[in-house]
């Protein structure tokens, strides 16, 4: 089928157990060539948008004082979240052996790589001079004056950058086997490319114990990193003296946020790669029903998160943040809270507990709601704060976002859509060692012979 | 380099083959056993590795590196912000912290890579005939009278798994 | 600074001023319907009393270049610090716009260039060679007109002699017709904002923030401070 494909890239498979994994990467339908143009289109928009935006300056946005951040910083904290999907789950998932984690580590892994690099985009988006924003790299500049360590945004270039690295290893070590057999299966620009990738993985017990043990050591790390990222990024807020901002259960509340999110992020892609790829047989319902029983904790967590957060604020009734909660219980901003609280909670609540509603299909209709909802909850973190009437000074702004900034906004939803793809026709999106590994051994098929000798 | 490699069944008495090896005079760290996957630890038990410890260390290493250079770095031009101390321990110790576990992860990979020879630039034999459930036994030879010795065992150790 | 209520009429000579030597930019109708002006000094007026007893309280307001800002420490590039002096300085330069001071600002004086705004044609040959003009995409705010200052430390240095105490005005303290605002330099104990800065009657704004203000407000012998501490709802922008 491969071979007579047109579109098929020169690998010649032998019709082994990986196989049907393997063949995602061969066979390049027209759907796919033309969800790239579209989505090419949708990115390209988007850069000239930004790129607009450059010349004309940030006047263009709906921002004016006091709203200093509103989408772009929104964005931001939302792909941080979803790439909280990736190396945490795994990770956890991984230092608790749980083994029905096999064919869902890879695609969670490249959730968090993916989306990491597009949430590190939108800090530079939503400079007023994006074209400096290499200031922020800790180097000197001529005057020998260094970035300022103390400033959260400092923290999170170090935070992002260190995560980033961590989630790249942490994708790439586990997928060397891979690349290995990628390698050996491949001819031409692939097998080049695959020879490169693998590090010249050979497959030796040294390499293999070694390997494992590296990962093993990096998932404890990088669940540190990872949970310390999304605390840092929640303290851009909290260490501000905006009030609403100012919060001490940010840090585990965005954790908590990010996890939610990233999670229904992950059985949305799952459901597609299961259906665009036929992969029912490795992506079974049995690995849908243990992430939607996670889903169904966070759910639950996120909830008990925003009830104590509000209902410490409405306590204690503190004259400058009122205003930010009022607007968000019956002002202003009362309908896209109430939708956040049906789109994370109302919704997903009953179809992730109901074990009827717990279909693939339900579990990716509350995926999305909770993608929603989450987006809305960033929103609503960042904009009825900074425009609320803070302190004395009567300064309402009603912030309403520009085309340019919407358009930003979903030239990065495409971005990610792409890389994935692009992605999944690169590298094995199933863990192949891990899943076909671990199926039974067949016996009695060694064939023996005589190694062809080497050349010199 | 020559390499003498013979494709085995993965229930084959690996260890047996690789002990006829040294018996013949073929030194054990270059005979290599080659799967697609990891072979039970029974099988080839692993050898002690000092990753964790070289994990700390780097930690250790990431950490003071990091308290010296933002101490250093925000004294050699102090611009005072805020009214805050120059030195101030929390702020900077969240970028100390980062830095930290990235010097962890990064000695961990340096590691990973040396004890594990992996590298681009190595050339490597490869193997597409390795399927699941084999393995292969892959001998490097330095010259070609201990590639024929290495030759005549795995010859044997096969005419044995034929019989 | 210090800033007399009982005398400020709300003649708004002092924000005129302010924009005359800052080269602050002119956002037209349209940006100001949306919040988008510039002005680093403004007149915030709070109304009071009923039909007989009407009164309204004009109080100018500017960066209130606060010993402790909270604007400060959250800028990655260090483009605003507190410089020998004690003043809460921007340096344009070296902004590259994350706006994080400007949310981190409780008394909203930060200002951000939205655009590049130009000057409509007969104005622009007034721009003040001593002040630079800000591109898009930075951050600026009152500077208690530094330029002034450093001009006649400049003056003072060539001369060999310190610096007098009435040298040195900001363009707002130089206008004001009926003379409410007073500058001077409060290291100096027998300069005469020494003297006035301990006034019995003084406030700061927001003090409860702990933000340590370099600007005070005499109050007002006729209100209440609880409610001078509360602008009303109108704003003269
Ligand atoms: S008033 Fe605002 S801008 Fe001025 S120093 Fe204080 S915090 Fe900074
Ligand atoms: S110029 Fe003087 S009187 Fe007029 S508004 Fe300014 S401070 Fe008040």
């Amino acid at each position: 089928m491969n071979a007579t494909s047109p579109a098929a890239a020169p690998i010649s498979i032998a019709p082994g157990r990986e196989a049907p994994l393997l063949r995602p990467m061969l066979v390049t339908g027209r759907a796919y060539k033309h969800m790239v143009i579209l989505l090419t289109g949708v990115i390209s928009w988007g850069a000239f948008c930004f790129i607009y935006q450059g010349f004309i300056g940030l006047g263009l946005t709906g921002l004016r004082r006091p709203v200093f951040w509103a989408f772009f910083i929104t964005d931001f904290v939302f792909w941080i979240g979803i790439s909280h999907a990736g190396t945490l789950i795994s990770a956890i998932l991984r230092l608790s052996s749980a083994s029905w984690r096999y064919p869902v580590t890879r695609a969670a892994e490249a959730i968090t790589v993916f989306a990491l690099g597009i949430g590190g985009v939108f800090p530079i988006v939503h400079l007023g001079r994006p074209w400096l924003f290499f200031w922020l790299a800790p180097y000197p500049n001529a005057r020998m004056i260094w970035p300022n360590f103390r400033s959260p945004l400092e923290w999170d270039f170090f935070a992002i950058s260190t995560y980033l690295t961590g989630s790249a290893l942490y994708l790439f070590l586990p997928m060397l086997p891979d690349l290995a057999l990628a390698r050996d299966r491949s001819q031409g620009w692939r097998h080049r490319l695959y020879r490169f990738l693998a590090m010249s993985w050979q497959g030796t017990q040294q390499q293999w114990h070694r390997l494992e043990l590296a990962i093993q050591l990096m998932a404890a790390v990088v669940i540190a990193i990872a949970v310390s990222v999304h605390t840092i990024v929640s303290w851009d807020f909290s260490m501000a003296i905006v009030p609403s901002w100012h919060s001490t259960i940010f840090g585990p509340y965005f954790v908590a946020g990010a996890i939610f999110s990233g999670i229904a992020a992950l059985i949305l892609i799952m459901a597609i790669l299961r259906r665009v790829y036929h992969l029912e047989d490795y992506l079974q319902p049995k690995h849908f029903n243990n992430l939607a029983k996670l889903l169904l904790t966070m759910t639950l967590l996120w909830g008990y998160f925003v009830f104590a957060e509000s209902i410490t604020t409405w306590y204690g009734n503190l004259p400058a943040e009122m205003p930010a909660f009022w607007s968000k219980i019956s002002g202003h901003y009362a309908p896209l809270f109430w939708a956040m609280v049906l789109c994370n909670f109302v919704i997903p609540f009953p179809i992730l507990a109901i074990k009827r509603l717990r279909t693939i299909t339900g579990m990716v209709i509350a995926s999305i709601t909770i993608l929603i909802g989450m987006w809305l909850e960033r929103f609503l973190i960042v904009v009825p704060g900074a425009a609320t009437q803070r302190f004395a000074f009567d300064n309402w702004y009603g912030y309403f976002p520009h085309w340019t900034e919407i358009s930003i906004s979903l030239a990065t939803l495409a971005a990610m859509a792409l890389l994935y793809m692009v992605f999944s026709k690169l590298f094995p999106i199933i863990s192949i060692w891990d899943v076909v590994g671990q199926a039974p051994a067949p016996t009695g098929e060694g064939i023996a012979e005589p190694g062809p000798g080497g050349a010199p | 380099m020559i390499e003498v490699s013979l494709r085995l069944s993965w229930d084959h008495d690996l260890a047996g083959v690789v002990k006829r090896l040294e018996a013949g005079g073929v030194p054990s760290r270059e005979v290599n056993v080659l799967s697609r996957v990891p072979l039970p630890e029974s099988v080839f038990p692993a050898n002690p590795s000092r990753m964790s410890l070289i994990g700390v260390i780097g930690a250790l290493l990431g950490f003071s590196v990091a308290v010296a250079f933002l101490v250093a770095v925000t004294v050699s031009y102090g611009l005072r912000t805020g009214g805050m101390p120059l030195i101030a321990p929390l702020p900077l110790g969240v970028i100390t912290y980062e830095m930290t576990l990235l010097a962890s992860i990064l000695a961990m990979l340096v590691t990973l890579f040396v004890r594990a020879r992996l590298g681009p630039w190595r050339r490597v034999p490869e193997h597409p005939e390795l399927d699941y459930g084999e393995v292969i036994i892959s001998v490097t030879c330095a010259d070609l009278a201990q590639a024929q010795r290495a030759r005549e065992i795995l010859a044997g150790v096969a005419a044995g798994r034929a019989a | 600074m210090l800033i007399d209520l009982n005398v400020c009429t709300g003649c708004s000579a002092c924000v005129v001023a302010c924009r005359a030597e800052n080269n602050i930019p002119i956002t037209g109708a349209h940006e100001a319907a949306r919040n988008g002006t510039i002005q680093w000094l403004h007149i915030d007026r709070a109304w009071s009393g009923g039909q007989d007893d009407f009164s309204v309280e004009s109080r100018p307001i500017t960066c209130q270049q606060c010993d402790a800002a909270p604007c400060e420490p959250v800028c990655p590039v260090l483009a605003t610090y507190t410089n020998s002096e004690g003043l809460c300085v921007q340096v344009y330069n070296r902004c590259v716009g994350t706006r994080y001071c400007a949310l981190n600002c409780p008394y909203d004086q930060r200002f951000f260039n939205w655009f590049d705004y130009q000057w409509p044609t007969p104005m622009e040959v007034q721009l003040n060679p001593d002040v630079s003009r800000r591109t898009r995409g930075v951050m600026e705010k009152c500077s208690f007109c530094s330029q002034r200052v450093l001009a006649a430390e400049r003056a003072a240095r060539s001369e060999g002699r310190p610096l007098r105490e009435d040298e040195v005005q900001p363009a707002c303290v130089q206008t004001c017709p009926a003379q409410a605002l007073l500058f001077g330099d409060l290291a100096d104990p027998d300069s005469r904002i020494a003297r006035a800065w301990r006034h019995p009657r003084l406030e700061t704004l927001l003090e409860e923030l702990g933000t340590l203000p370099r600007v005070r407000y005499v109050r007002r012998q006729d209100a209440p401070g609880a409610e001078a501490l509360q602008p009303g709802a109108e704003d003269d922008e």
